[in-house]
C-alpha cells in the first residue's frame, strides 16, 4: 500500500461514520476470563519451547 | 385456538389434494435431504412446504417466510427434520454437497462447492437467498480462513440485498487478512524498537506490548486494544518522530494498530477473538499468533475452540474448551518432546487456574469440532 493510499484509508475509516471505529472505541474489546487464561499459559508454553529449541 | 384447528384442517385438504397419497408415503424418507419453505406463522407452529408439500411444524429458529431452506430427515417416527447439517456432512460430504446444488440449482464447480461446504461447517442455516448473496461477494474471498467465515457471519447478519456495508467493510477494513495486519503491525514494533526514538517512547512500546514472563507484564497479553490506542495516541502526539526511524515505522504502527483495533471489534461481535502475542525468542522477537472462536449454548454456557501457532516452530495447538476442560492436540517436533513437556502445560493449567485437559501430540486425525444444539424442526402434522 502507498502512502497516499494508506492515508486515505485512515481517514476514510476515521471521517465515515458508517463504519465502526466510534463503535470499535467505544466497545472496548473485553475478553473472557477463560480466553485470557488460556492465551497466558499456552504463551509460556510456547516461551519454554524455545527454551527446549534452543538446547 | 378455533383459528389453529381451522388451519389445520385446511392444510389436511390442501395437502390431501396436492399429493392424493397417504400419509406415510408423504413423509420424506429418513436422512434424505429436503427443502422447506416457511408459508406462515401461526400461535402454534409454523406453515411449511416440504418438498412441495403443506406442514405444520414447530421451528426453534425464526426463519423468514418464503425463504427457501435446506433440512436433513433425522427421524421418521417421530417425524423430525435437521437444519444444521455440520455433523452429517464429515461423513457424506459430496452427498450432501449434491443434493444442495441440485435443490437450490446452483451451478456445479469448485468454488460453489467450496462455499456452501463453509456455511455448512459454520452450523448456518441453509438459506438460498443468503447463498446467492455470498455467491456475488467472491470476490472477497481469498481464503478458507477468518475472513471467510466473518464473510459469512455477515451476510447471514445483515438484510438481504444490503451488501453495501459488507462491500465498505472488506475494501476499507478486511482488504488485508487479520494475521497480515498483525505481522504488519508486529513488523512496525520492531522497527520502532530498533530505531532512534527516544528512550522513553522504546521503553513504554517495549513493556507494553512485549510479553516477558519474568516482568510479569500481563498488559502484552490481555488489554491489547487498550494497549494499541494508547501507544498510538502516544506516538501521535510526538511530531516529529518520523525524522527517528527509517521507512515512516510511526505511521506504518499507527496504521496497522488502528486497522488491528476496528478488525478486532468487527470480528467479536460474531464471537471471532484472534489475536497474536510478541514474545523474545533469544535476543528476537517473534509472533504467536491465535484464534479463539466462542460458541454460547441455549443455556448461556460458553464453550472456545481455540488454535496456536508459531511461524517459528513447528508447533501448532488446537481444541476445544469446554466446562474449563480442554480438549485438544498439539503438533511439535519430535525433539521438544526431550525438553519442555505437554503435561508441564496441563500442570500449570490445572495448578494455577484448576482447568482439566487432555492433549494429544501430533494426532493427525484429530479434528475439533463445535456447534450450537442443532436446530430442529419436529411435531410434524400433514
Amino acid at each position: 500500500m502507498n502512502e497516499n493510499t494508506k492515508y486515505t484509508t485512515i481517514d476514510k475509516i476515521f471521517n465515515n461514520e458508517n463504519l465502526i471505529i466510534k463503535k470499535a472505541l467505544e466497545n472496548e474489546v473485553q475478553e473472557d476470563k477463560v480466553i485470557r487464561i488460556f492465551t497466558k499459559e499456552i504463551t509460556s508454553f510456547i516461551i519454554r519451547l524455545f527454551k527446549s529449541d534452543t538446547k | 385456538m378455533k383459528d389453529d384447528i381451522r388451519n389445520i384442517l385446511n392444510l389436511e385438504n390442501i395437502t390431501r389434494s396436492r399429493s392424493s397419497i397417504g400419509i406415510a408415503t408423504v413423509v420424506p424418507q429418513k436422512d434424505s435431504i429436503v427443502k422447506l419453505t416457511p408459508i406462515q406463522y401461526l400461535e402454534h407452529g409454523v406453515k411449511v412446504l416440504i418438498d412441495g408439500k403443506l406442514f405444520l411444524a414447530m421451528i426453534d429458529d425464526e426463519i423468514p417466510v418464503k425463504e427457501e431452506i435446506i433440512a436433513h430427515v433425522s427421524s421418521v417416527n417421530p417425524f423430525s427434520l435437521n437444519l444444521n447439517l455440520s455433523m452429517q456432512i464429515e461423513t457424506k460430504e459430496d452427498f450432501i454437497i449434491d443434493q444442495i446444488i441440485k435443490i437450490f440449482g446452483l451451478k456445479d464447480d469448485n468454488s460453489v462447492r467450496n462455499i456452501i461446504f463453509k456455511v455448512v461447517k459454520e452450523g448456518k442455516i441453509l438459506i438460498k437467498s443468503k447463498i446467492l448473496e455470498l455467491l456475488k461477494l467472491t470476490k472477497y474471498i481469498k481464503n478458507n480462513d477468518l475472513e471467510f467465515s466473518l464473510l459469512i457471519n455477515l451476510v447471514w447478519n445483515n438484510s438481504t440485498g444490503n451488501n453495501k456495508y459488507i462491500e465498505e467493510l472488506y475494501e476499507h477494513l478486511f482488504d488485508e487478512s487479520f494475521e497480515e495486519v498483525c505481522n504488519n503491525f508486529y513488523k512496525s514494533v520492531s522497527e520502532l524498537l530498533f530505531s532512534d526514538i527516544p528512550q522513553f517512547l522504546s521503553q513504554q512500546i517495549n513493556e507494553s506490548i512485549i510479553y516477558e514472563e519474568e516482568s510479569l507484564n500481563t498488559k502484552a497479553i490481555l488489554n491489547k486494544t487498550d494497549t494499541a490506542l494508547g501507544l498510538i495516541r502516544l506516538l501521535s502526539n510526538h511530531d516529529n518522530l518520523k525524522s527517528y526511524c527509517e521507512n515512516d515505522a510511526v505511521a506504518e504502527f499507527i496504521n496497522y494498530g488502528t486497522k488491528y483495533i476496528l478488525q478486532k471489534s468487527v470480528l467479536k461481535d460474531y464471537d471471532y477473538y484472534p489475536d497474536f502475542v510478541i514474545v523474545k525468542r533469544d535476543t528476537e522477537l517473534t509472533v504467536i499468533h491465535y484464534s479463539i472462536k466462542k460458541i454460547t449454548n441455549s443455556n448461556n454456557k460458553s464453550s472456545y475452540k481455540i488454535i496456536f501457532k508459531n511461524d517459528s516452530l513447528p508447533f501448532e495447538l488446537s481444541g476445544i474448551i469446554r466446562d474449563n476442560f480442554l480438549q485438544g492436540n498439539v503438533k511439535v517436533n519430535e525433539s521438544f518432546e526431550e525438553g519442555e513437556t505437554i503435561a508441564s502445560l496441563e500442570e500449570n493449567l490445572f495448578n494455577h487456574w484448576g482447568f482439566r485437559s487432555a492433549l494429544m501430540i501430533n494426532n493427525e486425525n484429530k479434528n475439533y469440532h463445535l456447534s450450537k444444539i442443532n436446530t430442529e424442526v419436529n411435531k410434524l402434522i400433514s
